[in-house]
């Protein structure tokens, strides 16, 4: 990893002038300044002939380029809760003027604040241009995202936030310095404690299930995915057989019974709210273990605060958690 | 007659409305009079004009557009196989298309043009089998039946993919089968514009054997109809129609099955030439009205257009 960018940062903002209008092209960016340790889906590049003025660079679904006013962009569109909540970590959500889902956003500032422009298949676009955001933060699920046409289209700038395909909880974490330096914040500082403060446990003692059955299948993520990698990390293995890879994988419920029952902890039953309806899933199995659900913000700022979900689910497995947290809730 | 020319003249102003309705209402609140001048061009700031022009035009020409079409191709598909609950996607459209997209996304190259290809491919592949199987059985029930194999056969497929695919891909493949108006960009609007013009062009021609064939396949061919032929013009016009707006739109429901009763309702008539302008006009100002509330509640087209056909299509059951 490279730690030149806070230098740079400090000077882009020094001479901050909020404009968004960039002279420079994409391709006049070649020196690298921050090279990610754990996240494989960006990195940062300084200008040659001014080395304050950086461009993003991302790979996923292709590698794009966007270079970054100085100061940031001042206006930013977020079509994932994930990008409010990694901004908010670093304390620059004030730029965020439109979202996509703002009733289920966590961040009441921001939902009271920000412009809804619907989700994908229903998108606002009216909406969406009278918020006049300067930078689009969009993501494409198997390829590019159908707004990208409709963005451009629109003269509307887009950059794609590929956080979500990161497995490792380091570096879907460490997506927060690219946010920041679109958003003209140093995300390199407040990356380094989280990563310092996530402690993973050697063993993996406590018995887990999770997820819920579906239509008479259980999937079960695979052996790299990301909440694989928590639940090991905070001391966990699963009683279901996992499949390699990232991928989640459908289990029958023959073998999902079994594993059910060895468990000591039941994570992520889907919708139920309630013991009562948690037993409903599975009526068949003797499950006596307790059983815990995400709470909306694990989606929002989860991401970027790896290091307090491992903390919550360490407690959780040492018996120790209180009934309600800020990533997780038991249900009783 | 005289009767059906005012109606058919009452259709295309309500139509006309609606389409201004369309134009002059959204989520962003902007005065008429800037509506029209931003229509024409002067005056206007270039942010309300990207809204009017970009954003509203382009969305209530494609509603109509899709209205027109997917009502007239379920005409064709109702009198073809004398079929009163037959649509345009009876014969596997929709699943073709379907099955186009859902190995595109777990293929992992979903752009919105490579999505508007893919589906077009799957739905003029299930066509073409279909046209080389219309070449080879005498009997157009023969023709249902296997379109409705097909389809059922081709659901199999695309479940088993979505049951294989990541949980991403899948959000995004259900996105598409709930359709959507708002995502079709002006080059895109331009090309579904080519093919339902080609599409009706080719309904036009097909309005006398359609006229025959009502009265059965026997007493048609006895007419003189040459019923390959016939059936070739009139798959051939429903994909135009159908296959390109479930390219840009993904398939959209009951518009195509519900609207021609409709048609036939008011107009009494049963020529052809009559019903197919019926049906395009009652189609066209049908599914502007669902966008106007789609937009106006940020829902999915296809579950207004649902809830604006289930209960034409539960009248006619009753009735039938």
């Amino acid at each position: 990893m490279k730690l030149k960018l806070i230098p740079l940062l400090i000077a882009a903002c020094c001479s901050c002038t909020h404009t968004v209008s960039i002279d420079t092209l994409p391709e006049d960016f070649s020196t690298e300044v921050y090279t990610p340790s754990h996240a494989t889906g960006f990195r940062l590049l300084a200008c040659d002939s001014d080395s304050t003025l950086l461009a993003l660079e991302v790979y996923r679904p292709d590698t794009m380029r966007i270079a970054i006013p100085r100061g940031g962009f001042a206006q930013l569109l977020c079509m994932s809760s994930t990008y409010v909540g990694a901004l908010t970590t670093l304390g620059a959500d004030n730029r965020i003027v439109a979202v996509s889902g703002k009733q289920y956003l966590t961040n009441r500032r921001v939902a009271e604040r920000a412009a809804e422009v619907g989700y994908e298949g229903a998108m606002d676009y009216e909406t969406l241009l009278a918020a006049k955001p300067d930078l689009a933060l969009i993501y494409g699920v198997g390829g590019e995202s159908a707004l990208a046409a409709k963005l451009a289209e629109l003269s509307v700038p887009y950059v794609y936030i590929s956080d979500f395909e990161e497995q490792s909880p380091i570096g879907r974490a460490e997506w927060m310095v690219a946010l920041g330096a679109l958003a003209g914040v140093d995300g390199t500082e407040r990356f380094e404690q989280i990563r310092q403060a996530y402690r993973p446990v050697a063993d993996s003692t406590a018995a887990v299930m999770i997820n819920a059955p579906y239509s008479g299948s259980w999937f079960i993520p695979g052996r790299d995915n990301y909440m694989s990698q928590l639940l090991r990390d905070a001391g966990a293995r699963l009683t279901a057989p996992q499949p390699a890879g990232y991928e989640s994988r459908p289990i029958d419920r023959e073998q999902a019974l079994p594993a059910l029952e060895q468990a000591d902890y039941w994570l992520n039953p889907g919708q139920a709210e309630t013991m009562e309806q948690v037993r409903a899933l599975v009526p068949q199995a003797k499950f006596g273990g307790s059983v815990w659900n995400q709470t909306p913000d694990f989606y929002e700022s989860g991401a970027s605060r790896p290091d307090l979900v491992l903390e919550e689910l360490q407690k959780i497995f040492s018996s120790s958690a209180p009934d309600s947290m800020r990533y997780f809730k038991r249900i009783r | 007659m005289k009767r059906t020319g005012w109606l058919l003249s009452a259709l295309a102003l309500l139509m006309a409305v609606l389409f201004a309705a369309d134009v002059c209402l959204g989520s962003v609140d902007i005065p008429l009079r800037q509506v029209v001048q931003a229509l024409f061009g002067s005056g206007v700031d270039a942010r309300t004009r990207t809204i009017v022009i970009d954003l509203r035009l382009v969305k209530a020409a494609t509603a109509l557009l899709a209205g027109i079409a997917l009502s007239v191709s379920g005409l064709q598909m109702q009198t073809l196989f004398r079929n009163p609950l037959a649509g345009p996607y009876v014969l596997g459209l929709s699943s073709g298309a379907s099955l186009g997209v859902a190995l595109l996304l777990l293929a992992g190259v979903g752009s919105s043009s490579g999505i508007a290809a893919a589906a077009m491919a799957g739905a003029a592949a299930v066509m073409g089998l279909l046209l080389i199987i219309n070449e080879r059985v005498r009997n157009v029930m023969t023709l249902l039946i296997l379109g409705i194999l097909f389809s059922s056969a081709i659901g199999s497929v695309v479940q088993i993919l979505q049951f294989m695919s990541h949980e991403q891909a899948l959000k995004s493949y259900v996105v598409w089968t709930m359709g959507s108006l708002s995502e079709v960009t002006a080059p895109q609007l331009g090309i579904l514009g080519g093919c339902v013009a080609a599409g009706l062009l080719l309904s036009v021609v097909t309005a006398k054997p359609l006229n025959l064939l009502e009265l059965g396949e026997v007493f048609a061919r006895s007419a003189g109809v040459d019923l390959r032929r016939s059936r070739l013009a009139i798959l051939a016009s429903t994909t135009l129609l159908a296959g390109s707006v479930t390219a840009f739109c993904g398939p959209i429901g009951f518009i195509g099955m519900a609207m021609p009763h409709i048609a036939r309702t008011l107009t009494g008539a049963s020529d052809h030439r009559v019903l197919l302008g019926a049906s395009a006009l009652v189609g066209a100002c049908v599914l502007i009205g669902c966008d106007i509330i789609a937009r106006r509640y940020l829902i999915p087209i296809n579950a207004v257009t649902s809830l604006a056909g289930i209960p034409v299509v539960i009248y006619v059951v009753i009735k039938k």
